[in-house]
């Protein structure tokens, strides 16, 4: 797999890498994802759309990639069987769990930061 | 060597087929974010979790048992807990890894000088790597650390424990290349070869990982710039050729600097990641990583009762191994390449290849004291 080499100019708008069987399961071996903001102080959700209707009920797991491919963000999403658009909840960023001691303004500007970094996403089934 | 090297078919095996379960050879504690230095490449000392109890860790070693063979105790700065030693001590009685790295700030000199004295004895069977962090000369070294007075104090800790001459311990010094000093590492390089004398000397591409909480740090150089520092360390390598098992541990050090700078040319996953397999990452609340550039939990030790297999098997670990299968992230994180080339039998075949036709040749006259014996 090769990831992007330089950063997507819309950052609201993250490329979806579907790989392997995944992508015979999803229909197609990419696709996009829209980064959709959450009121102040809450981590954006994502929302997609399918190549073709879910031939079944889909469990994914989203994750959303910094340029070098450390995942910064992830979450999980269903599908009803026959559905082709699917919305998350609000995403949950990687590895915050040592910032717990930090008031909500200082962790969210950690956040902010890597979620700054967002360059394309990738799905598991 | 051996026993890896008889493991990596069963890993080899399991990455292909999904079906195997072995337990990793290679894992790193990290017990403690809490740090004495500021490093301007890591904020890991930001960050605080309820670290594990040396109680805790007895019981995840019984678990564990005598399975591993690279254990490294890493932080943070793993000397700020005093009881850091006892925590490696355990280790070896109840898992007898072969190969205990510990890096170091160099910073706490009686804990570091009594302790590895004490390691040294209790773990006789083992080679125990101390790794000193380098990464400039002098001032400049402070100023990337953020710590004034770092350099000398590290610079006479390192002499202390070179003077011990530990039989079973190597005194090396690690070197993280960065955006700071990519353009001075030749110059630290021979820096370290003429003032230092190390036993080794490896250099770690700085990276955006999740545990250091450097991600949209920009610190990592870039692919030329980096590529500059590989052709030195590889004409290094090449000019002074170790004999024997310092010779392949050679051979492996230049494949992974090659490979290094070849994941950050092409931004892919060059070398299959055997990270979630082969070895692995404890945080210090008992999280379990693939490794330390994802740091995405396959689950908590305690929660799982300590059961170390119970998380190693878990869906989440399997996902996660799915998603590092696909090549869905890269990175050219030391640790994990090393067992990586291990179980690659085109990598493997590579480092063979080199140690081989370099053992075979004519030892020169008069060879400068090689550095890099050591695999770290």
């Amino acid at each position: 797999m090769s990831a992007p080499t330089e950063r997507p100019r819309n950052l609201d708008r993250l490329p979806l890498r579907i790989e392997g069987p995944h992508a015979r399961i999803l229909g197609a071996a990419a696709g996009e994802v829209t980064v959709l903001p959450r009121g102040a102080g809450a981590c954006p959700a994502l929302r997609g759309e399918l190549a073709r209707s879910a031939p079944e009920h889909l469990s994914l797991v989203l994750r959303v990639h910094a340029p070098n491919g450390v995942p910064l963000a992830a979450i999980a999403a269903d599908v009803a069987a026959g559905a082709r658009t699917f919305e998350t909840e609000a995403v949950r960023m990687l590895a915050m769990e040592g910032y717990s001691h930090l008031a909500e303004t200082e962790r969210r500007a950690v956040e902010d930061r890597v979620w700054s970094r967002r360059a394309y996403a990738t799905v598991g089934v | 060597m051996l026993r890896p090297l008889a493991k990596a078919a069963v890993y080899h095996a399991s990455r292909q087929t999904g079906a195997l379960r072995p337990r990793p050879l290679n894992l790193t504690f990290s017990v403690t974010y809490r740090c004495n230095s500021k490093c301007k490449t890591c904020n890991v000392w930001k960050k605080r979790v309820d670290d594990f109890t040396l109680d805790e860790y007895k019981r995840l070693f019984d678990n564990i048992g005598h399975t591993l063979y690279w254990a490294t105790f890493s932080g943070g700065e793993p000397f700020i807990r005093p009881d850091l030693i006892d925590i490696v001590c355990e280790c070896y009685d109840r898992c007898r890894p072969g190969i205990i790295t510990i890096p170091t700030n160099g910073m706490l000199r009686s804990r570091i000088l009594d302790g590895v004295a004490r390691l040294s004895r209790h773990a006789k069977n083992a080679k125990i790597i101390i790794n000193f962090s380098l990464d400039g000369i002098g001032e400049r070294h402070d100023e990337i650390r953020g710590v004034p007075g770092n350099y000398a104090r590290m610079r006479e800790v390192f002499r202390e424990l070179k003077a011990a001459q530990h039989p079973n311990v190597t005194v090396g010094v690690h070197t993280v290349v960065s955006q700071l000093n990519v353009h001075d590492v030749p110059t630290v390089r021979r820096h370290v070869r003429k003032e230092f004398g190390p036993d080794s000397f490896i250099t770690e591409l700085a990276e955006e990982r999740l545990e250091l909480d450097t991600i949209g740090l920009d610190i990592t150089p870039s692919p030329h710039d980096y590529g500059v520092v590989v052709d030195d360390l590889v004409n290094d390598i090449d000019r002074s050729p170790a004999s024997g098992i310092a010779g392949l541990t050679q051979a492996f050090r230049r494949e992974y600097y090659q490979l290094a700078h070849r994941t950050l040319r092409e931004q892919r996953q060059v070398l299959p990641c055997y990270a979630g397999l082969a070895s692995a990452q404890i945080a210090p609340n008992g999280d379990v990583w693939t490794c330390c550039t994802r740091a995405e939990s396959m689950g908590n030790l305690r929660e799982a009762g300590f059961d170390f297999m119970k998380v190693w098997t878990s869906g989440r670990a399997g996902e996660l191994r799915a998603s590092i299968r696909r090549g869905d992230c890269f990175c050219p994180l030391a640790n994990a390449a090393y067992s990586s080339m291990l179980c690659d039998p085109p990598s493997l075949a590579r480092v063979g290849w080199r140690w081989l036709t370099r053992a075979l040749r004519p030892a020169p006259r008069l060879a400068p004291k090689p550095l890099g014996e050591v695999v770290s």
